[in-house]
Formats: structure tokens, C-alpha cells, sequence
């Protein structure tokens, strides 16, 4: 017996750094869900000006 | 005689294929976590959140990753939570209430959208959003509002 299995792939975040998460349990009517916040990949600043 | 039937001893660990079963059905959703564009910096709304006692500065785009039977309720305790716990960390004191009150919306064809506060996440892609490009959420609160 064959059985059907549905690929669900959501489309991912670009531009983001995986490495840093902040993960935060949320629970609302008995339902518990982890929500992971990412932080977007910081843009390398390479000069420094000083006055 | 009556005879009974022959007890069959349980076999353990033969369910092993239900296990496996398990983890399919729950996707992850990932998404961004916008301010409508109401809530953006034009300077009478900043004058009116100071009025407000509101930050400005906690007004960002989150990057959120979640299951995706987390509901719209979820993310507006999470944002509630997440500015708290900012304000917290810079050393003020700040009122959770406004932020219960918020609306969250999309924008699916360009017009925005109010998402009731049951829908999951996974039934906002299904239902709203059939594009390819990662969920975008707006969150606005109504204290915001001047009208």
C-alpha cells in the first residue's frame, strides 16, 4: 500500500544570521509554541571615521 | 469446557512506524514581523507615542521562525513579551497593555488585510498567502492611531 506523503516546503528567510537566535516559549490557550527570532546579517562596516 | 481464547502478549516497541509519523505533520513557518506602515516614524506619530509613553525604538522588523499551528494570538504575546523584556534591559519600566491590543495584518495583492486572532499561521499560508517569498506579517497597535 502506497502512501501519499505531501511535501509542505515554505519559502526561508534570506538575509538573516542563523547562528544568533533568541528562542521564547509562548503558550496561549494551553498551546505551547517556540518562537526563534533571527537577526539580520549585519552589513560589514569596513571604515571608521573619527573626528 | 468453555476455553478461553489464547491471550496475546503485547508486543513492545511495535510501534515504532507511529513515531516517525509524528514529526510531518508539524511545519515550520518562517516569517517577518513588519510595523504597518502607520506606525513608521512620521513625526506626529512619534510625538503621539511619546504621549503615549510608547517607545519608537522597539518599533522594528522581526525575523521569526515557528510551528506552523502557532496562532496570531502567539505572536502578539510574543511581541508583547519581546518589548517588555526590551524595555526591561533598558532600564525602564514599560506598559505590556497597548501591545495586547495590536492588529496583525497582511498584505497578500497590495492591500492590507486583518487576520482574526485564531487563524494559524499554517492556515494564513494556505489561505492568503500562495506566493513564494517568506509570510509577511504587519503588527500595528490601535493606540497608535490618532483617529
Amino acid at each position: 500500500k502506497k502512501k501519499k506523503k505531501i511535501r509542505n516546503i515554505r519559502p526561508r528567510l534570506k538575509n538573516i544570521d542563523r547562528s544568533q537566535v533568541h528562542c521564547q516559549p509562548v503558550t496561549v490557550n494551553n498551546v505551547t509554541v517556540v518562537i526563534t527570532e533571527f537577526l539580520p546579517k549585519s552589513v560589514a562596516s569596513s571604515s571608521q571615521n573619527s573626528t | 469446557g468453555a476455553s478461553k481464547p489464547p491471550t496475546k502478549p503485547e508486543s513492545i516497541g511495535d510501534n515504532s512506524s507511529n513515531t516517525s509519523a509524528v514529526s510531518d505533520e508539524i511545519t515550520e513557518v518562517e516569517l517577518v514581523f513588519k510595523p504597518h506602515p502607520a506606525m513608521q516614524a512620521s513625526t506626529s506619530e512619534k510625538a503621539a507615542a511619546a504621549a503615549a509613553s510608547l517607545r519608537t525604538d522597539h518599533i522594528q522588523t522581526r525575523f521569526i521562525k515557528t510551528s506552523g499551528n502557532a496562532t496570531v494570538d502567539h505572536l502578539k504575546k510574543y511581541l508583547g513579551m519581546r518589548l517588555a523584556l526590551d524595555a526591561q534591559q533598558g532600564g525602564q519600566a514599560e506598559d505590556e497593555g497597548p501591545y495586547h491590543k495590536c492588529t496583525i495584518s497582511i498584505r497578500p495583492h497590495g492591500e492590507f488585510m486583518t487576520i482574526p486572532d485564531g487563524l494559524t499561521l499554517g492556515q494564513i499560508c494556505d489561505k492568503y498567502w500562495r506566493i513564494n517569498k517568506p509570510l509577511e506579517v504587519y503588527y500595528h497597535w490601535k493606540k497608535w492611531s490618532t483617529n
